[in-house]
């Protein structure tokens, strides 16, 4: 109970065991040892609360996970039907890869809304810089500083919200519009869809980096500039992927038998469609992810992304490659993370879809 | 020296849920010109039994266990190393399967398949290959078979492609033949004519044939011998006369009983109760003990197959009965059940309750060629009607458009034209309200017991929904109630309602479907092809809810079958359709009795009969040729280039026959050259 984890060590799970034994211990570390941090966050800003709030609700989740581990088997086995998720989730633990890159990922965002109570310096905070430029990297400065001798490590950090969040919220919102676009057009059918789908094609073919380099050549760059074009160009793949879902579910027969039973459409399409039509969406959302922020990533390199001092995974790239030789970590250590998370969020992404697609179990 | 000794076969499967023992301890033998036939439910391990013969099972997941043996002739299949064994395939054991749409490669011209059998054995040249390629396609009974040779699959018909598939089979006069299923996706006068074809081939070449079916008239029809099997064991061996005339094991007995005959309406059914096991948890002792009306303490001991092995003209029963005599006439009590009363039609003088003119749906097609809208004829002009308590069978091949009449009747597809009345009311002209009035008036249960529910809702939501929706259970309590009722009902427990479709069997799906139907209490359901998907037992058991369903609720039933026999089994009276249209109605019995269209005639001949040699066969009329494409139907009589009538003439592509008397109670056929013949 006071060391989660421990049971299931015990009960031969030793992977699933030792993360949350790890985790558990890291999380009480760090307030341990930043306590001042901490007391100084209560009266913080709102993302210093907000990564207050999180360090709780981890703790409180690896809690409930250890007592529920803890408990006999016949109590937790309590599942009162196996519903089509909880048997995508059996076969999903059985990927272990999948599931130590989804670790990875659930990992990195932790690390992210945790970041103000973690990362040793503010970003921007430049060091002294006759002495402390280009440092490699050491005890105090563990990745190292940059020419302008601010600490690399917290600039990964800050740089892993930026890039996820951006991430995160463009594929929400081009997931969003694709479901409901393919949605109505699978299901409305005749000249509406004849109108989505020229409309996506349109799009589509549009140059997407073109597209981006101009919008944000007229306008002032700004995270939420980037939000939006990158999920409002990003929404024509999820509308083709749901409208094709959609026309082979409202093919099959329980769809005609409502019909026949006099259901109305409205409660057709949420009830009946849409459900069946989410698992798809789900891991095509997962792999976007990882997609956009690579491409976020690139127009950062090229300038055209985030605008320094704000730190993102590309600009940081980008400011190291003229002391690639001489300072390499500057560089390689954003690289890097960008190569995890993504590579994390395709894995998952595959293990999602062979869980999820009743057609490749078994 | 038999051609083919299978003995002691066990085919196993590592899988998540333990291991599946597919196929058992399975021993038997095939001589030479012999058809051998294996039957049995679903999950019996028949296919398995197959693929170990030509070692195509998977490995892993599957293993033929050591201490088998598969004997071809002089020699060891389970020996022979993989060169070895892929110069056996084709050459001296082929395979024929069940699905010709899946089973020919569609970049490739037919001919070009058959040819490259051909030589890559290597004993022919090119040229020489596909002049025996067209000969062979000429033996199979493929018309014009030399322009046949450059068509793509797609080009042919279902028949067409299983004459295909037989043909590549044969290509090298293998000694063996194994067809799996081969007749499972046709249509009965196809399927005749390839089991004719077959039983030709066999002769001529004297093959060894082992026929794998779920069907048990098609083994009768073609078979010397039989196998059952059950739970990955054959269960009872012998010629078909003994198995079909005097079966000793109480599956096989259970099989026969469940089998709607011919030649008997309405009785009810006895089917066997419950379902074929996993393969992974076959129960120990006799496998078939739990579903055994005759089961004692002495099965819990696994029954040996007495007398030993299947050789030929031995016969085999695996049960501890046969040792005790006085049990089976104890238990043969308890299994003839009481006669179920059947629906009771109303009298003549009441409206009927559907009432349907002139129904026709056309659907558009995109033409290859030019720009002018051609159009599938689905439902071409098709009128009946329907009294209450009534069940009319709806009866014909696919394509024929029996399932698009029920579905515009209901609107769920909207009818072209034609005049629909329910119960007074015209359905055409309903809305919005009316509709959903009509809605819970009439239902209609699916085919597909897999497709026909949603795969994320348990079976209390489904039926949870409905009844919210149709105000028919407003408050939590009674709504539990009645879910529980309409469980109850439909033959399933309490505990099923919080579960999901993919825990449940076929047949159990389809009780759902079935209780769907029912939730909002209709006077008519219209079943398409409710048993089709379902083996025979559980299809006895299905055929049987829905008869004391009529009787308890007074429900009225359109029945869509392909199958005349379950068509003969549950209805009063009967509409045979052939390409949109009816060619004949009548009474179930009438029908049956003194069916006049030479179509319907084509039709009942062409059944197999699961009473072997024995029963006097009428004439056995073998149709011609494929259904023709809706898209593009003969002129006149739809049914004239197949006919095999005599007096067949120019005056048949005039025009469409109208549907005439054609003999006593209501008895109408549509065809012109029985007019001047006397109605029996």
């Amino acid at each position: 109970m006071l060391l989660p984890g421990l049971p299931a060590i015990l009960g031969g799970r030793v992977a699933a065991g030792s993360a949350a034994l790890l985790l558990w211990i890291a999380l009480l570390a760090t307030a341990f040892l930043g306590w001042e941090r901490f007391l100084r966050a209560l009266s913080g800003t709102w993302d210093e609360r907000l990564a207050l709030a999180t360090w709780a609700l981890a703790i409180l989740l690896l809690a409930a996970w250890s007592r529920r581990e803890g408990r006999p088997e016949r109590a937790r086995r309590a599942w009162p039907a196996r519903t089509q998720w909880a048997l995508a989730w059996e076969a999903f633990r059985k990927n272990r890869l999948a599931v130590a890159a989804a670790a990875v990922v659930v990992l990195a965002y932790l690390l992210a809304l945790l970041t103000p109570l973690l990362a040793p310096f503010d970003p921007a905070l430049q060091g002294e810089l006759t002495t402390e430029r280009l440092l490699p990297p050491s005890s105090r400065h563990p990745l190292g500083t940059d020419q302008f001798a601010r600490d690399v490590l917290s600039r990964v950090l800050y740089g892993a919200r930026i890039s996820m969040t951006i991430g995160f919220v463009a594929m929400s919102i081009s997931m969003t519009i694709g479901t409901l676009l393919g949605a109505v057009s699978g299901f409305a059918g005749g000249r509406v869809d004849t109108v989505i789908m020229r409309v996506v094609d349109m799009v589509l073919s549009f140059p997407r980096l073109v597209l981006l380099i101009a919008i944000i050549a007229f306008f002032e760059p700004s995270i939420f500039l980037i939000v939006a074009v990158l999920g409002l160009t990003q929404w024509p793949h999820p509308t083709r992927l749901v409208r094709g879902e959609v026309l082979s579910i409202r093919e099959r027969e329980f769809i005609q038998a409502g019909r026949a039973l006099g259901l109305s459409g409205a409660r057709m399409v949420l009830r009946h469609v849409v459900p069946n039509a989410l698992a798809p969406v789900i891991v095509a959302a997962t792999l976007g992810i990882g997609d956009t922020i690579v491409l976020e990533a690139g127009l950062s390199f090229l300038g055209l992304g985030v605008q320094p001092p704000t730190p993102s995974w590309g600009t940081m790239v980008a400011d190291g490659r003229d002391n690639l030789f001489g300072a390499w970590w500057i560089s390689t250590f954003p690289g890097l993370a960008i190569v995890l998370v993504v590579l994390s969020f395709n894995i998952a992404g595959d293990g999602l879809r062979d869980a999820l697609d009743p057609r490749s179990r078994r | 020296m038999p051609l083919l000794e299978v003995t002691a076969l066990r085919t196993h499967f590592d899988t998540d849920g333990g291991t599946a023992r597919a196929v058992d301890g399975v021993s038997f033998s095939v001589e030479e010109g012999e058809t051998v036939g294996i039957v049995g439910e679903s999950g019996c391990g028949k296919t398995v039994t197959a693929l170990s013969i030509m070692r195509l099972v998977p490995e892993p997941p599957g293993r033929i266990l050591p201490g088998a043996s598969i004997r071809l002739r002089d020699r060891e299949l389970l020996e022979l190393p993989d060169r070895a064994m892929r110069e056996v395939r084709g050459r001296e054991v082929a395979m024929v399967f069940q699905e010709p749409m899946t089973s020919l490669n569609p970049v490739l011209t037919v001919g070009d398949q058959i040819r490259e059998a051909l030589v890559l054995d290597g004993r022919l040249d090119g040229r020489r290959a596909r002049r025996a390629a067209v000969r062979l396609l000429g033996e199979v009974g493929i018309p014009d078979p030399g322009t046949r040779y450059a068509e793509y699959p797609h080009q042919l018909s279902g028949g067409m492609r299983q004459r295909i598939m037989i043909a590549i089979a044969l290509a090298l006069e293998p000694g063996l033949l194994i067809a799996d299923e081969p007749t499972t996706a046709l249509d009965v006068t196809i399927q005749a004519q390839i089991l004719d074809l077959i039983a030709k081939l066999r002769e001529r070449r004297r093959m060894g044939v082992l026929l794998i079916t779920h069907d048990l008239g098609v083994v009768a029809e073609v078979a010397d011998r039989v196998l059952v099997m059950y739970a990955g064991q054959i269960v009872e061996s012998g010629t078909v006369r003994e198995i079909f005339l005097s079966p000793r094991h109480p599956y096989t007995r259970g099989l026969l009983a469940s089998l709607p005959r011919l030649s008997v309406t309405r009785k009810r059914l006895s089917p066997i109760p419950g379902y074929v096991p996993d393969a992974a948890a076959w129960p120990d002792g006799c496998r078939f003990r739990p579903r055994c009306p005759h089961a004692w303490e002495k099965c819990g001991e696994p029954p040996p197959a007495s007398p030993s092995g299947g050789r030929p003209g031995e016969r085999t029963v695996r049960c501890w009965l046969p040792d005790e005599p006085e049990r089976r006439g104890a238990a043969a009590r308890v299994a003839t059940a009481a006669p179920a009363p059947g629906g009771k039609p109303a009298e003549a003088e009441e409206p009927p309750l559907l009432r349907v003119r002139g129904l026709r749906k056309y659907f558009p097609v995109r033409s290859q060629r030019r720009g002018n809208r051609a159009v599938v004829r689905a439902v071409d002009g098709v009128s009946f009607e329907i009294r209450r308590g009534e069940t009319l069978g709806l009866v014909g091949e696919s394509g024929c458009g029996k399932s698009t009449a029920a579905r515009a009747i209901l609107r769920l597809i909207e009818p072209t034209e034609g005049a629909i009345s329910f119960g007074g009311d015209d359905v055409r002209s309903m809305n919005g309200d009316a509709l959903r009035r009509l809605r819970r008036q009439a239902q209609i249960i699916f085919q597909d017991p897999f497709g026909s529910l949603n795969p994320r809702m348990t079976v209390e939501d489904m039926l949870g929904e409905i009844l919210k929706v149709h105000g028919l259970a407003t408050e939590r309590n009674t709504r539990r109630r009645r879910i529980l009722e309409l469980l109850d009902i439909v033959g399933l427990l309490p505990g099923h309602a919080d579960r999901y479709p993919h825990e449940f069997s076929g047949g159990q799906r389809q009780r759902i479907g079935i209780a769907r139907a029912l939730s909002v209490e209709p006077e008519l359901i219209i079943c398409d092809e409710p048993v089709s998907a379902l083996d025979v037992s559980v299809q006895a058991q299905v055929l049987n809810l829905l008869r004391d369903l009529q009787g308890e609720l007074g429900l009225t039933y359109l029945f869509i079958s392909h199958d005349l026999a379950v068509i003969r089994h549950v209805s009063d009276r009967v509409a045979v359709m052939y390409l949109g249209r009816i060619v004949e109605t009548a009474s179930v019995t009438r029908l049956y009795r003194h069916a006049r269209h030479p179509y319907t005639r084509s039709l009942l001949s062409a059944i197999p009969r699961t009473e072997p040699q024995g029963a006097a066969r009428a004439e056995r009329i073998l149709l011609e040729g494929d259904i023709p494409s809706p898209a593009a139907p003969p002129p006149g009589c739809h049914f004239h280039p197949r006919c095999w009538h005599p007096g067949r003439d120019q005056a048949c592509t005039a025009g469409i026959p109208p549907l005439e008397p054609a003999g006593r109670r209501g008895h109408r056929a549509a065809c012109i050259k029985l007019r001047g013949e006397s109605g029996a």
